[in-house]
């Protein structure tokens, strides 16, 4: 069964709270968790009741979290409850009370492009996901630690640091002050925090003025554990303010702090992509020729060559309707069949369908004399992350088979002998 | 110390293999061992269904496992060997957090080894083959050993291998059958011992005869030339055909009599009569360990998978006390609907009327492991309040290692009572032969000043050491004793009598696993 682990972990949660609390769960249920919405009871009241009601808003932070509109919702009509709640300069919400988020998945999940933790949405920006951390006890020290580098899903039942953990939110739970119920909250009309217009609720009030938040730490990409993914695209994107030299530009998704103007439809094909690299634990970066559907096929081919080289894992996304479906379909057809056929770099080559035309894969490598790396990424996140996931598994497989270079005095391989071998 | 690897290989599949290391795994830990098991059957993995109930993802959906650990180590000796430019990470420490990232505990609670010091508790720590799903088996598939000994492999296995050494007491590895890739690396390379499984077919023996002749030649080829100990097991064993059966099990001694441990190679008999597991139909439906799979009633006999389990254990470690431990019936059933129902919990109608008594039977087993765990320690024993409180019917309900356990208890509470009456007694004929003696003795004792003062001295002191020695005498001659009581302790008994400290009743700080620290 999926999500094991955070069920362990509410029912822990919920089992030291009570604890805290003096609360006898024989007697008295506390704590809601949403994915339980029982048969035959009122989802909407089951939904709006804990969230006018309870003392504290837990939300786990995957990055799926911040692309759910229901967890927006939730997230909206719990904050609205803090009495002072206000907006910065940088987009983030001020003195959001009784809220805390908790880091699930390891650090790498919240990487865009070169920018570590950059998916989390600007307006939790201000709010702290980490457990304080007095430094006088060395188990506690090493948890937190652990927190932070392998997620709370890491952590479940991992002793001693997961009771340690538990404590400490059971800790700050307990300590946080009761806030006043909200009335006529219905989950059904609320709005997604996410997508709100947070500036225009807030005009009336002053905005606080924050600092720009220095530059985050930079990722590069590792070989056998990156993908770099170029796009070929004709849809608008939103430039990812930071640099890198592998490629000539990088794309902003538009959940992150940068992208807001980057196109929904090729948005989501960002995030696909890079939730199907987060599933087999990989960091991958998204990137563009300049501009985006080249002119020029050497330039992206020698990008592309460099970096397998390296064994880094590329991929090439083109948009259906740049090719094949373009209307005007020379000279850009032939400058990426070009790319598409140049044996120099290891890596597939995802067709984006957005629409009902059906492309026949097949036909079309055998009628433009392509090699078998085309993959259509049909409509559905689900059936491309799917797809997606394979694709890499199986390039860098091939990357590891064909690298070349060995380790100074490496052994070879032990091999057993069977039966009738000399021995 | 440093830990033993040992590998649990069969060069056929459905021997039995992953059933008899789960269970291995699961005495060890009862015993205050570190425990660590890997899945290394990678094509076809299922250790981890023998420790669903323990898991809290059962299916491994989403839990990483050896061969993402072994992306991860590929990707470390690809940055190091050809692309140095990113290799920035200290590979020691980027192999410690791979293993440690797919490393789970079991949530299981077993006895530390020793109370009175503190020392370490049992545990079994347990890597899964991998995160199932759709593309797991793409990432087995697609990862090329070859390339990745040619890349520096060797050297981060045996990395691993220090690492583990030093964290376990024991690894215990579950290898592919065959000779596949990784079934290489698993017996020739890893391992202090390997268990190897075998059927009694010509096929199976053969070919395991045959593997364990590589393994031999290759460890003494090898530039550490180090020792591999070896222990063939035949499993499935079945009485139906009993004249092939003995021809087959000739033909399995013949092949295999050089590979038994040396010290058994002389007395093969005392070696197979351990080593052979039979076949139970039940086991071949469902993964479950035999401590739970058996019912440890006193009809749960030496022939059960239970005891085959223990007795092959015993033989590798060379510790004939190691047990499997005892659980109360109700306990037994909980993790058998566990088994059969995933995480699922299930609301077992509970008797509150019996709600007392199982918990004093649960004490009761907890008292027994506990002193098992002690290394025999009397104190850990059952107290005279716990065994008659212990009635007739609870008794039935007993396996072997607690009726034995009984029975050491009750001779503890029949040597209390003749160490409380025999000091005294000996104090009190020693001074009435000592009056005797001196007034029968008067006259030649005190016949000059100086005897006055020195008589006195050698008579106290001859009567102490008399003392002492009948003391000793009758300690020595008290007869039966409980298993694991030293004499010193006997002595110290009869010389204490009537003051010696009583044995304890059920006390759950001493007699509990450590419990996961609850909040102050």
């Amino acid at each position: 069964m999926r999500g094991s682990y955070l069920e362990q972990f509410f029912e822990d949660l919920v089992a030291i709270v009570a604890q805290y609390a003096g609360v006898d769960l024989q007697v008295q249920r506390i704590g809601t968790i949403d994915r339980q919405v029982l048969q035959g009871s009122d989802w909407d009241k089951f939904l709006s009741q804990p969230l006018s009601n309870d003392r504290a808003f837990i939300a786990i932070m995957t990055p799926l979290y911040f692309t759910r509109e229901n967890c927006g919702k939730e997230l909206f009509g719990f904050v609205l409850r803090s009495r002072n709640l206000g907006i910065d300069t940088n987009g983030a919400l001020t003195d959001v009370e009784n809220v805390l988020p908790i880091r699930w998945m390891e650090e790498e999940a919240y990487y865009s492009n070169t920018n570590k933790e950059s998916t989390i949405p600007r307006i939790l920006r201000r709010i702290n996901d980490t457990p304080g951390d007095p430094g006088d006890d060395n188990d506690r020290t090493e948890a937190i630690k652990r927190y932070r580098k392998k997620g709370m899903e890491w952590c479940v039942k991992v002793e001693p640091h997961y009771t340690e953990l538990l404590k400490l939110f059971a800790l700050r739970i307990r300590d946080l002050i009761t806030l006043p119920p909200a009335n006529g909250i219905s989950f059904a009309t609320l709005a997604n925090a996410f997508d709100y217009d947070w500036k225009n609720h807030f005009r009336n009030q002053q905005t606080i003025v924050a600092a720009q938040p220095p530059p985050p730490e930079k990722v590069m990409p590792r070989p056998l554990d990156s993908v770099v993914a170029f796009y070929i695209t004709n849809r608008q994107f939103e430039n990812d303010p930071s640099t890198a030299d592998f490629a000539d530009q990088l794309i902003a998704e538009p959940n992150t702090d940068a992208g807001s103007a980057t196109d929904p439809a090729l948005g989501s094909v960002l995030a696909e992509m890079r939730s199907a690299g987060l599933a087999e634990g990989f960091t991958v970066f998204h990137a563009a020729a300049n501009p985006a559907v080249p002119d020029n096929a050497q330039e992206l081919i020698d990008r592309l060559t460099h970096l397998s080289q390296k064994r880094i894992l590329t991929a090439l996304v083109i948009d259906s309707n740049v090719w094949p479906n373009a209307p005007t379909p020379e000279p850009t057809s032939v400058v990426i069949e070009e790319i598409i056929r140049s044996s120099n770099w290891t890596g597939p080559v995802f067709l984006v369908s957005e629409t009902n035309i059906v492309i026949n894969v097949e036909t079309l490598m055998r009628d433009h004399n392509l090699p078998s790396r085309l993959v259509v990424l049909p409509l559905g996140a689900e059936a491309r992350i799917a797809i997606v996931r394979q694709a890499f598994v199986d390039t860098r497989g091939r990357l590891l088979t064909m690298s070349t270079g060995d380790a100074p005095g490496a052994e070879s391989l032990p091999l057993l002998k069977g039966v009738g071998t000399e021995v | 110390m440093l830990g033993r690897i040992v590998t649990f290989y069969s060069y056929k599949g459905g021997t039995g293999r992953s059933m008899a290391l789960a269970n291995f795994a699961w005495i060890m830990a009862a015993s205050g061992k570190r425990v660590l098991v890997i899945d290394w059957d990678l094509e076809a993995p299922g250790l981890h269904r023998y420790f669903r109930p323990f898991l809290v993802d059962p299916d491994l959906l989403e839990t990483d496992g050896l061969i993402d650990m072994f992306w991860t180590f590929a990707t470390s000796a690809f940055g190091k060997t050809v692309s140095g430019e990113w290799s920035t990470v200290d590979q020691k420490a980027e192999v410690a957090e791979s293993l440690d990232d797919s490393t789970r505990r079991l949530d299981a609670r077993f006895f530390p080894k020793n109370h009175d010091t503190g020392a370490q508790q049992g545990y079994i720590d347990f890597v899964g083959a991998g995160r199932q799903g759709s593309t797991y088996s793409e990432r087995v598939n697609s990862f090329d050993w070859k390339r990745f000994y040619e890349l520096g492999g060797a050297e981060i296995l045996s990395e691993v291998k220090n690492h583990l050494r030093d964290r376990y007491d024991w690894v215990l590895i579950d290898s592919r059958t065959g000779v596949s890739d990784t079934s290489g690396i698993c017996t020739m390379q890893m391992p202090q011992t390997v268990v190897a499984f075998f059927t009694l077919n010509r096929q199976s023996i053969e070919g395991v005869a045959a593997i364990l002749g590589a393994i031999r030649s290759y460890r003494s080829a090898s530039v550490d030339g180090s020792k591999i100990g070896f222990f063939p097991v035949a499993t499935r064993i079945e009485n139906a055909e009993q004249a092939k059966l003995e021809i087959a099990r000739n033909f399995a001694r013949e092949k295999l009599k050089g590979f038994l441990p040396f010290e058994m190679q002389s007395r093969p008999r005392e070696y197979w009569d351990k080593m052979e597991i039979a076949y139970r139909p039940a086991y071949a439906f469902e993964e479950v360990l035999a401590a739970f799979g058996d019912a440890t009633g006193a009809a749960g006999a030496s022939d059960t998978m239970l005891a085959q389990v223990e007795a092959t254990a015993q033989q590798i470690t060379g510790d004939y006390n190691l047990r499997m431990p005892e659980i109360v019936e109700a306990d037994r059933q909980d993790v058998l609907a566990k088994y059969a129902f995933g995480t699922l919990t299930v609301a077992l109608p509970k008797e509150t009327e019996t709600a007392d008594d199982t918990e004093f039977l649960r004490s009761v087993r907890k008292k027994e492991q506990s002193w098992r765990a002690s290394d025999f320690y009397w104190r850990r024993l059952l107290s005279s309040r716990e065994l008659d409180l212990l009635t007739a019917k609870d008794k039935e309900g007993f396996g072997r290692g607690m009726l034995y356990y009984l029975a050491q208890s009750e001779k503890m509470q029949a040597l209390l009572k003749r160490a409380r009456l025999t000091g005294p007694l000996i104090l009190a004929l020693l001074f009435v032969l000592s009056i005797t003696l001196l007034s029968t003795l008067k006259e030649q004792l005190f016949y000059s000043p100086w005897s006055i003062i020195a008589k006195p001295i050698y008579y106290v002191v001859g009567f102490v050491l008399l003392w002492l020695s009948s003391v000793f005498i009758s300690s020595l001659v008290a007869s039966p004793t409980p298993h694991g009581i030293r004499r010193t302790e006997v002595f110290s008994l009869f010389l204490m009598g009537p003051l010696h400290p009583a044995v304890p009743d059920y006390n759950p700080e001493r007699d509990e696993p450590s419990a996961s620290r609850a909040p102050s």
